[in-house]
């Protein structure tokens, strides 16, 4: 995200830097959630517990198991993109 | 001497022997065998062998005994929930260029792919890393198969180390990739199927897992949640460690080269990720509790496993226990030790001594450096120091600390040059070391500063000097087509 801001590509681009990759969106996304889970439920919030587990712990897996889910979804998307 | 445990050790090691004696011959065939299996695995195959890759003896000693101590809340995130985010990131970003890569330019190793896009001497120093983190990392390898060799057989340690050691090195100096893909793929299966089977076995030992959660939460208050004694930023550091490892370790990024085409090595890298995180979860929440509630005060948090193990298994699954444990720590052991003669024979050898070395000439000293590193790892495994799990996390750390800047620049950053490369790799390995030695962060957290050094150092590098030539670029540009591969191929034939 930050090379795209940086280098100022359009989002329509076609060159693999761009807002249209799905490989990097997906990146970004995934990866933006699991920091966000980390800043936003860490601290003081770390103490809040649904069934015994904590909070943090159980966005974590939902994290995880939407990127396992959404990386099999990719595959064919990933593919349909570079051939193009 | 536990007899039926002695069978199925036995037997699994004539299994891993007789796999490497099947590839022999066809691994002696060239480079492409040898390091890359001569691009015929299929993505179910990779995907279990690249998991076994991943489970080592922390996974069933160290980080287990840390899901004991500090709870499993920790292990989730730090251990499960990171790799699979790592093997996912790896799919996204890094498998389908670096893939195309391998196949246009016939290599097979990381380094290959930065001296290319960057310099000789950012491959050298990366070289040199994993001539250095490597063998390190074995050595707690051989160390938890000494401890389980001599637990579970009751024969003395250093002949565990020497047995274990022996057989390891045999397999991949016979079989190359084939033998240790093939094993790994096996062990990987055993392994996966053991821990989360001795987790269901407690879950239902317990009558259910809200009985045995209860009772182990009456032993450590802190099971399932934070551990109030452990900093926040050694959680966090842990996890970011895992996360960068598994994205950037050249052992793993090897294991891409082997499958049959892109789309194999990306499906193969999210059937791992979703295998790493039933494991670590699944098999871990049952094993760890059912240990707090056998074991409430276990000296040796090694032990955490094979004490549960021991409670709810008969022989014949102990036995089979035993093999999985092994099976993590020689599946681990292999591609290591693969990636580090991988390394030297075509990034030193061949570089520096003999540029117009022969396959067989490279496959010969990969021979020796694997006899060599197998042999000095061994010995080290003999003089036990630290816990595994800490030497196995510190490393982790380092790998991630080095690799995974330069690595996603390279793919991802046009801008990225050769002193940035360079910068990057030197930066965060010098940075890492210094930090840890410094204490000025908790132990783990040392990853939270040395990565962003790292990129710091990438950015500053590229800007202060010129940019990539356009030949670069373009490359660059074609490892993220599909049709340069169809290109090369349409050549090649027109040629033929």
């Amino acid at each position: 995200l930050i090379i795209i801001i940086i280098e100022r590509r359009p989002a329509m681009s076609k060159d693999y830097i761009s807002g249209k990759n799905p490989g990097l969106i997906l990146g970004i996304v995934i990866f933006s959630l699991w920091l966000l889970c980390w800043i936003g439920l860490m601290g003081r919030f770390s103490a809040i517990q649904f069934a015994g587990i904590p909070i943090i712990t159980w966005a974590m897996m939902v994290v995880g198991v939407t990127a396992v889910i959404a990386s099999v979804i990719a595959i064919p998307i990933l593919s349909k993109w570079e051939d193009s | 001497m536990k007899q039926m445990e002695l069978v199925i050790f036995v037997a699994y090691f004539s299994m891993c022997i007789g796999i490497a004696l099947y590839f022999r011959k066809v691994a002696g065939k060239g480079e492409s065998t040898y390091w890359g299996a001569n691009r015929s695995i299929g993505f179910f195959v990779n995907g279990v062998a690249l998991f076994s890759t991943l489970v080592s003896a922390a996974s069933f000693m160290g980080f287990l005994g840390l899901a004991y101590r500090l709870g499993w809340s920790l292990t989730t995130m730090a251990f499960g929930v990171s790799s699979t985010l790592g093997f996912i990131f790896c799919m996204l970003l890094a498998s389908g260029p670096l893939r195309r890569f391998s196949e246009l330019r016939g290599k097979f190793t990381m380094t290959s792919f930065f001296a290319e896009r960057y310099s000789s001497a950012t491959a050298l120093a990366t070289t040199i890393f994993v001539l250095i983190l490597f063998p390190a990392y074995i050595v707690p390898q051989l160390m938890g198969a000494g401890l389980a060799g001599a637990y579970m057989l009751g024969i003395e340690f250093k002949y565990a180390v020497l047995i274990v050691g022996t057989v390891y090195m045999a397999y991949v100096l016979l079989g190359g990739m084939l033998s240790v893909t093939w094993t790994d793929f096996i062990q990987g299966l055993l392994l996966f199927c053991l821990m989360v089977g001795l987790s269901l076995t407690a879950i239902v030992h317990f009558g259910g897992l809200g009985p045995l959660l209860s009772q182990a939460v009456a032993v450590n208050p802190h099971y399932l949640g934070i551990h109030p004694k452990t900093s926040i930023w050694t959680y966090f550091g842990i996890s970011l460690g895992v996360f960068m490892f598994v994205l950037s370790s050249p052992h793993i990024i090897m294991r891409l080269f082997t499958t049959k085409n892109v789309n194999q090595g990306r499906a193969s890298l999210s059937l791992t990720a979703g295998l790493s995180l039933v494991f670590h979860l699944l098999g871990y929440i049952g094993v760890a509790a059912a240990a707090l509630v056998f074991e409430p005060k276990l000296a040796k948090i090694d032990n955490t496993f094979i004490v549960v193990m021991d409670r709810l298994f008969s022989p014949f699954m102990r036995g089979l226990a035993l093999a999985a444990i092994l099976a993590a720590i020689m599946s681990t052991t292999s591609g290591m030790l693969l990636a580090v003669a991988a390394e030297f024979s075509n990034n030193i050898y061949k570089k520096f001594f003999n540029q117009d070395a022969s396959e067989s000439q490279v496959i010969r000293v990969a021979k020796i450096v694997i006899c060599s590193v197998g042999l000095l790892t061994m010995i080290l495994a003999l003089f036990q120091t630290k816990s595994i799990g800490v030497i196995v996390g510190l490393l982790v750390e380092g790998t991630g600390s080095s690799f995974v800047v330069p690595l996603l620049a390279g793919l991802w950053w046009k801008r990225a040059n050769a002193l940035g490369g360079f910068l990057s790799v030197m930066g965060g390995f010098i940075t890492f070391i210094a930090i840890h030695f410094s204490g000025v962060v908790p132990m783990f957290a040392e990853i939270l500063i040395s990565l962003p050094a790292s990129a710091l150092f990438m950015v500053i590098g590229s800007l202060v000097s010129a940019p990539p030539s356009s030949k670069t670029l373009e490359f660059m540009q074609s490892l993220h087509q599909s049709r340069s591969l169809t290109d090369q191929k349409s050549t090649t034939g027109v040629a033929a």
